[in-house]
């Protein structure tokens, strides 16, 4: 292996790991301490940082390890009932988003707004990936009509495109603090 | 703070424990298609539900596990439940939902039923046919074991920004707790990656 393979595969461990750990941790938010859980966020940031192709390793290894028996899933379930219930579609969407948000984040900008902009188009449309997997997922699986799965995603919409904005804070501050990690 | 769970595995010598992951893997994939496909019947979705509760009854798991495990789905299947009644009625919607949650159930078996470390193996062993495709195997192999210890460190990692933030009354601030976590990710992974380097690793 390479020596820029070896460091890219320690940054998709760690972020891996990332996610898993979120699977645990819901962060208190304001005054009242109300539990918001974050892995899909988490999972379009992972794109956002680590670009398409590292983040999709990234969300196949968390998945993988899922796999192994490790409860990884938020609430900490297990991957296995997941992949075998109504949810499936979500899970798909966990690793094509990163890909999704990665490579409109990774295009290169001429100034600081210009990658703003990226990183928001690559959260936004991450977002809209899980979504439109989900609903596909419902789809197949328990039968629902386009309309009823597209209507069914409805209620999250509020609170997850606040969490993406968070993200892309996020990402910009990384970025900015290590701009190497494009270039690799 | 929740402690990170490592696996839900009961254990037991029962010929379920002893079969091979790979075949407990072929049978719940054959089960959930079969039981997707065919089903559509509510004594015949009643039949393919019972089929798994046998096997939590020759595993022997303890009810209390199966309860803790099998319970947390309600909530979404009885919401899909209530939908699916309005838009197809009774007998379809029945079907429907019984069948998906035989197929967790059986999932759920499975992980109960199987340690991780025989999993590992099965998944390595799994993904030993694709080296031949050029999938770097034992690059995955050692990118888990990787994942798996660091869960507790990026835990650690997650508590003591949390408790910074909250010594620094940021209570509002998601992004005061995000950014932290994400940068000292980001120099765990490139230290990790040097000392990787540095052992000669992947030479």
């Amino acid at each position: 292996m390479s020596s820029s393979a070896i460091r890219d595969l320690a940054y998709i461990a760690v972020f891996a790991a990332l996610i898993i750990v979120f699977a645990f941790v819901a962060i208190p938010v304001g005054a009242a301490g109300v539990p918001i859980v974050l892995q899909n966020a988490i999972i379009i940031l992972t794109g956002l940082i680590l670009g398409g192709k590292r983040g999709v390793a990234a969300a196949l290894l968390f998945l993988l390890v899922g796999l192994i028996g490790l409860p990884v899933m938020a609430g900490g379930r297990q991957l296995l009932p997941a992949l075998a219930g109504p949810t499936v579609g979500y899970i798909v969407g966990y690793v094509i988003s990163p890909a999704v948000a990665g490579f409109l984040a990774y295009r290169p900008a001429a100034s600081r707004s210009g990658r703003l902009v990226n990183l928001a188009l690559g959260g936004a449309f991450g977002l809209i990936t899980q979504y439109v997997c989900g609903a596909i997922g419902l789809m197949i699986v328990t039968s629902m009509s386009l309309n009823a799965a597209a209507a069914a995603q409805l209620p999250f919409i509020l609170l997850d495109t606040v969490k993406i904005c968070i993200m892309v804070a996020i990402a910009s501050g990384v970025h900015a603090a290590f701009p190497a990690l494009t270039r690799r | 703070m929740l402690q990170v769970p490592l696996g839900a595995y009961v254990p037991g010598d029962t010929v379920i424990h002893r079969t091979r992951p790979g075949v407990k893997f072929l049978v719940l994939i054959s089960f959930v298609i079969i039981t997707a496909v065919f089903i559509e019947t509510v004594p015949w979705a009643l039949a393919a539900f019972v089929m798994p509760l046998l096997g939590y009854l020759v595993a022997r798991i303890p009810v209390k596990v199966a309860w803790t495990q099998l319970t947390p789905p309600f909530p979404i299947l009885a919401m899909l439940f209530a939908f699916q009644v309005w838009q197809l009625g009774w007998m379809q919607a029945t079907v429907i939902i019984v069948v998906i949650y035989a197929a967790i159930a059986a999932a759920t078996l499975l992980t109960l039923t199987t340690r991780v470390s025989e999993m590992m193996d099965a998944v390595t062993a799994g993904l030993e046919p694709l080296r031949r495709f050029g999938v770097p195997v034992d690059a995955i192999a050692l990118a888990i074991s990787l994942t798996i210890r660091l869960i507790p460190l990026q835990l650690a990692t997650v508590r003591e920004v949390l408790d910074a933030r909250k010594a620094r009354g940021a209570e509002f601030s998601v992004r005061a707790f995000g950014t932290p976590v994400v940068i000292r990710s980001i120099r765990r992974a490139e230290s990790i990656g040097d000392a990787l380097i540095a052992r000669g690793v992947g030479d």
